[in-house]
């Protein structure tokens, strides 16, 4: 970590702080495109990470974190205030057919979410059961972890990773099914 | 064949370490410094219309003040000097009320 160039961007380098917004960018992007499995909403969400680490970036400390953790916690709030709102307004989701249709084929990370069984399979499960398995088994949290991240119970943690892995596992059965 | 629990979640860490392998397209650092310069540009109009706000508030008080001490300057008077002893009395009474329950 680049301490220097940290100091020189909170006293108010600008080119200092455009390098450290470039040198995260593609750690944050990565994070949310696994979280979210949709690299619209990733871009969207590393867009608005990048405009708070400028507003925010006088609160940093680096002796606690470097600063792609303090990013990634920055957006992890922002992707779960947009998950209550989308619960909040509910409306019309489209459904994965329809999603595929949307989507453009020469994006690499949207190439791979649509040849990857396992990619596709946990698209289908809902944000929040596919959210504790993604940190599980991805980013490896512990069950404690993703329930102060998620801020519910850890039995309620357990039992969404234990549903959402049987789904998965009838999704991938029905298609090994389908393809054989 | 049924996938076991823990076939499946390394299946899953595969799976998301592909999205690690490649490459994203991270915008030119042009990009970063035109969007620093907008927020510099948000910002400093935030914080003139708070200071707008803050002024007009401070004009609207002036004037009432010194509107009510050309009106009406006894009253004026009375109510400022109101306002400085009834804090002053308050606490001289709290105090008093304090000592007496240490008693």
């Amino acid at each position: 970590m680049d301490f220097k160039l940290i100091e020189d961007a909170k006293s108010g380098n600008r080119y200092a702080l455009s390098l450290l917004l470039q040198q995260n960018y593609d750690f944050v992007y990565k994070y949310f495109v696994k979280l979210t499995l949709s690299p619209d909403e990733a871009a969207d969400l590393t867009q608005d990470v990048m405009v708070q680490t400028i507003n925010k970036l006088s609160s940093y400390d680096p002796e606690k974190s470097s600063l792609s953790t303090w990013m990634i916690a920055i957006g992890k709030n922002l992707w779960i205030d947009g998950l209550r709102k989308k619960k909040r307004r509910g409306g019309y989701h489209l459904n994965i057919d329809e999603q595929i249709n949307l989507l453009v084929q020469d994006d690499p990370f949207q190439k791979l979410l649509l040849t990857d069984d396992i990619l596709m399979a946990l698209k289908k499960l809902s944000d929040k059961i596919r959210t504790p398995i993604v940190l599980k088994y991805s980013l490896g949290y512990s069950y404690e972890e993703i329930a102060k991240y998620l801020k519910i119970p850890i039995g309620t943690v357990k039992s969404r990773i234990s549903n959402g892995m049987k789904t998965l596992r009838e999704e991938l059965g029905d298609h090994e099914e389908q393809t054989n | 064949m049924k996938n076991k629990p823990i076939e499946l979640s390394q299946e899953i860490k595969q799976s998301m370490d592909k999205i690690d392998q490649l490459e994203s397209r991270v915008p030119e650092l042009n990009y970063f410094t035109e969007l620093i310069n907008q927020e510099a540009v948000t910002l400093r109009r935030k914080q003139n219309m708070q200071f707008t706000l803050f002024l007009g508030c401070a004009i609207i008080l002036m004037s009432l003040i010194f509107f009510s001490l050309v009106t009406y300057t006894m009253f004026f008077l009375l109510v400022q000097g109101l306002s400085i002893l009834t804090p002053m009395l308050w606490f001289t009474f709290y105090q008093f009320h304090k000592k007496e329950r240490v008693r």
